[in-house]
């Protein structure tokens, strides 16, 4: 089976020297990847270099077995979605407008939308609990419920592949829960998801494999429920981490106090 | 996990929320033709001089037909095509910039092409090509100074470079001005004061077609110019070739506006007060803006230079087209700004 993804000693930056060096990864169709480490560590970064809105500074990016640079845009929308971290629009569009974008790689020049493009943007909006927002102006709305409209439309886009930068910022605790165990359903479905995140307890509770970055490089990568432990979660944030374990056999980590 | 149904508001139409389809696109766009022809038909009868409508298409040859077809169908064609354009590409350049207070005239692009219409003029380079390719080349070279200005994170560093370019374009103007005759120097004042006057069928047939060509390329780049108000990294990730899409863009927009220039001089605020109410009335969406913006401007245009020859009697001449949209457009644009930094 070919990866969906796979990186060879990539290395990533904006020019100035690599924010991350030797990332070698193989995300498969039908899992769950968490990106996890401290702000600045070159998560977003590596996002948006599989995304090709960035050259990597070294090594190979290859997308369902064909390198980066060898996609067209519209091709790779089509396969590729992304929901990025900042969002900031001014522009007025509904919220079933914006999703109905998501269509776009998928429709023609002019992105007129058919039946199909309705009927996709709509199940997206109804499978995020956001239906409601269809009609009301984006620009009006709070910073979670756009963060939910945006991976609706990445949802629409009927990707193969999902990259998330932060999906759970902005959320409130049943929406951060919503929002992964929607992403996770649609990667039992086949789908492929990377997901940046700030919490190790979403990461230990809904994904299948982590890559964890620090100080310039990979601190360590593999199924999370191995790699995420207090001890190298303590040393990748850089402070004390104790660890407990609920009744329902989920993973706990909470500081242990000031570092 | 609970879900929010949504068993009412999902049913209440299968196209609520989404403002762009073809039919509605065809009402509005069929509704501002109309106003266009009756702005074209009220603009030919009304002025200093009263048109008897009837009797000058009965007999071209009288006094009434010839300023009728003479004077009249040209200057309200003529206002139609610089206000089809300067509204248009306004509304395109606000998407593209992100920012709903971009104008042609604000950005400095109208500044550009007066600046190279000037020197034509100084140059004495009158013939059909001279000042319109001067504009067109001054309108690209402010463009692509806005847009290396518009890459930085600030909405605001694409207007406050045009800013600046406009003061130093006007500097420049200005010095060109204190070295010309005092014949020349009246054709370049009147100019640049933004007026409708009279032009050659050959010349108007041609800005027809400039405006065609570059209003064009804006509806067929609409769509793509939508996801870019999202911005490039979105745009991209959502399938459009941004590069490709803002360098036609503004190549379109520039075209656009330095055929308006070149045809009117520095007509301001069209492009920010025609695309701002139709945004209010319409949506933001580009695909029904552009073609909604050229008829509106167009219309808009054709009005207010049909007021200024209204407004004879009182200033016993014409105060230049540019001086009412002015007029009109800077307290707007301060009240827009005002609203955008304390939005209610």
């Amino acid at each position: 089976m070919t990866a969906v993804l796979q990186t060879a000693a990539l290395a990533v930056g904006y020019g100035a020297g690599p924010v991350v060096s030797d990332v070698s990864l193989s995300v498969a169709s039908g899992s769950l990847w968490a990106v996890l480490g401290p702000n600045g560590s070159g998560k977003s970064t590596l996002l948006r270099t599989i995304l090709g809105l960035l050259r990597p500074l070294r090594g190979e990016v290859s997308l369902f077995g064909t390198p980066l640079a060898r996609w067209d845009r519209r091709t790779l929308a089509r396969r590729v979605a992304w929901v990025p971290q900042a969002f900031d629009l001014d522009a007025g569009f509904t919220g079933l407008e914006l999703v109905l974008m998501g269509r776009a790689p998928h429709q023609g020049g002019w992105g007129l939308p058919g039946p199909r493009d309705l009927a996709v943007a709509r199940a997206a909006l109804a499978e995020l609990g956001v239906s409601h927002l269809a009609g009301r102006v984006v620009s009006q709305l709070s910073g979670g419920e756009r963060r939910l409209l945006l991976v609706a439309r990445a949802l629409a886009q009927e990707p193969a592949l999902l990259l998330l930068d932060e999906p759970t910022a902005f959320l409130d605790l049943q929406h951060q829960a919503q929002v992964l165990d929607r992403v996770r359903s649609r990667v039992r479905g086949g789908l492929a998801a990377i997901a940046v995140l700030h919490d190790p307890n979403l990461a230990a509770a809904f994904t299948d494999s982590a890559l964890l970055l620090r100080d310039g490089g990979v601190l360590g990568q593999g199924p999370s429920s191995e790699l995420l432990e207090a001890d190298r979660l303590g040393h990748l944030y850089g402070l004390g981490l104790a660890e407990a374990r609920t009744e329902t056999g989920h993973r706990l980590f909470a500081p242990r106090g000031t570092p | 996990m609970t879900s929010v149904a949504e068993p009412l508001g999902l049913e209440a139409g299968r196209m609520a929320g989404v403002r762009f389809t073809p039919l509605r696109a065809a009402a509005v766009l069929g509704a501002l033709a109309v106003l266009v022809l009756v702005a074209l038909g009220a603009s030919v009868v009304l002025g200093e001089y009263p048109v008897h409508l009837l009797g000058a298409l009965a007999d071209p040859a009288s006094p009434d037909g010839r300023v009728l077809f003479g004077l009249r169908i040209p200057r309200a064609v003529l206002g139609a095509l610089v206000g089809a354009g300067l509204a248009a590409s306004g509304s395109a350049l606000q998407a593209l910039l992100r920012n709903p207070l971009a104008d042609p005239f604000v950005l400095g692009v109208s500044g550009g092409a007066a600046l190279g219409a000037t020197l034509a003029l100084a140059l004495g380079l009158l013939t059909l090509a001279g000042p319109p390719l001067f504009a067109f080349l001054g309108a690209v070279a402010a463009m692509a100074l806005v847009l290396a200005a518009g890459r930085s994170s600030s909405p605001y560093a694409a207007l406050l470079t045009g800013v600046v370019f406009n003061a130093f374009a006007a500097a420049i103007i200005t010095c060109i001005k204190t070295l010309l005759t005092p014949d020349r120097l009246g054709e370049v004042l009147y100019w640049l004061a933004g007026s409708l006057g009279y032009e050659r069928p050959r010349t108007l047939l041609l800005g027809t077609g400039v405006q065609l060509l570059a209003l064009g390329v804006l509806w067929a780049e609409s769509a793509r110019l939508n996801l870019l108000s999202l911005g490039d990294d979105e745009a991209a990730s959502l399938g459009v070739p941004v590069h490709r899409t803002r360098a036609l863009v503004l190549l379109a927009a520039s075209l656009s506006v330095a055929g308006a220039v070149a045809l009117a001089g520095l007509v301001g605020f069209v492009g920010l007060i025609v695309p701002h109410l139709l945004r209010l009335w319409l949506g933001p969406d580009q695909r029904l803006l552009v073609p909604a913006s050229a008829l509106g401007g167009a219309a808009f245009l054709v009005l207010a230079d049909a007021a200024t020859r209204v407004l004879f009697p009182v200033f016993h001449s014409e105060p230049p087209v540019g001086v009412v949209t002015a007029v009109l457009g800077g307290p707007l644009f301060v009240w827009m700004l005002n609203r955008r930094e304390h939005p209610a």
